[in-house]
């Protein structure tokens, strides 16, 4: 098990405000890496995205033959990841780049009730925090 | 036969993003054209896996602008269009991306326990690989039913599917803020609980990147493994 969350100071300040018992056992480090992502890395990292799993595949030729945003906005609906493997996944996260999980942490952690909730956020963190590490090259490309 | 979304791409002439494989497709391009005897045997031995080590080094970064600069005329002829000019910082970002990626999938197969160089290891991150593993094996078991965290991902997998598809980029054109609203991750006026702008960064790369750069490719995106 996951026992220590990668949080920003905004995200340790939400983690601070929930209930003591919740907080038991689990260790904060300060989340300080930074990367400015910009519309030109996240379209070189989605360029290089290679994917090989066939649901990723039939998802996305699903999507490129959707024909309006009502139906593109059903089949991400519709869609889940089930059966798509650990590594698909992770490449995704790279692919994603350390910006949406940013903004799914403090959604987390203000919903977070029971350990479990935390685990999840820990998980999330710790992926973030890797491709945080990782994007030590193109940080220096402006 | 395995879907890929390169078969949407429209063949109209499109501008060019230096990613190994759209390289080595404009090199296929030019291998069709008649005659250009020398710079065919220049890059004869130049496939993707080829392309992709010389991007990651100085050296080999010099040698392709060179090549592509050097040789605009004939690549224009076989439909390839690309700015010299933002040639050499596409090109320094593409490689400088392949390095990242290279890292983090080093650290994804210690996470797996495939074996790894010590030198890889030093070279990719301090990081211990087991809480990565942990953290992977977590990800995995609750990403693919959070309905947040799967939204995440799949928005996503609709911009890497726009970057291939000149046709889905054009009808997201404008509709990107509609379609992250009606997905739950709206830039503005986000209800509780939603991720507002979560995707805001991916908007211009679902909508063809218009003014920062480059637009959908032909050949588009490396969805298929060698």
């Amino acid at each position: 098990m996951i026992n220590t969350l990668f949080l920003t100071d905004q995200e340790h300040v939400l983690f601070d405000a929930l209930p003591a018992k919740l907080k038991e056992g689990w260790q904060v480090e300060s989340e300080t890496q930074v990367f400015n992502d910009t519309p030109r890395h996240a379209y070189v990292r989605l360029s290089l995205l290679t994917i090989n799993d066939p649901k990723i595949l039939a998802f996305i030729e699903r999507a490129q033959a959707t024909t309006s945003i009502d139906d593109l906005a059903a089949l991400i609906l519709d869609t889940d990841l089930s059966g798509v493997s650990e590594r698909a996944i992770a490449k995704l996260f790279f692919a994603l780049g350390p910006a949406p999980l940013a903004k799914i942490v403090p959604v987390m952690l203000a919903a977070a009730k029971k350990d479990r909730s935390l685990e999840e956020v820990a998980a999330v963190t710790t992926v973030r925090h890797t491709v945080l590490s990782s994007l030590k090259h193109s940080s220096q490309i402006a | 036969m395995i879907a890929t979304s390169t078969t949407e791409a429209s063949p109209e002439r499109l501008e060019f993003f230096p990613t190994p494989r759209n390289i080595e497709s404009a090199f296929e391009r030019v291998r069709e054209l008649p005659d250009r005897v020398e710079l065919k045997e220049r890059i004869a031995d130049m496939d993707a896996e080829h392309i992709a080590a010389s991007l990651q080094s100085a050296e080999g970064q010099a040698e392709l602008i060179e090549l592509l600069t050097s040789q605009q005329d004939t690549f224009r002829e076989a439909g390839v269009d690309f700015r010299p000019e933002e040639l050499q910082s596409t090109v320094a970002l593409v490689g400088a991306t392949l390095k990242d990626e290279q890292d983090y999938d080093m650290l994804i197969r210690q996470a797996e326990g495939i074996e790894t160089t010590a030198a890889e290891v030093q070279e990719a991150s301090e990081q211990q690989p087991g809480i990565f593993r942990r953290a992977l094996n977590a990800v995995g078991g609750f990403a693919k039913h959070h309905p947040i965290v799967t939204s995440l991902l799949v928005a996503g997998l609709v911009a890497t599917a726009a970057i291939g598809s000149v046709a889905l980029a054009a009808h997201l054109a404008g509709g990107w803020s509609a379609l992250m609203t009606k997905v739950g991750l709206a830039a503005e006026g986000a209800a509780l609980g939603e991720v507002g702008g979560a995707m805001d960064v991916m908007e211009p790369v679902a909508e063809g990147l218009s003014g920062a750069g480059a637009h959908a490719v032909e050949g588009g995106a490396s969805f298929m493994s060698p």
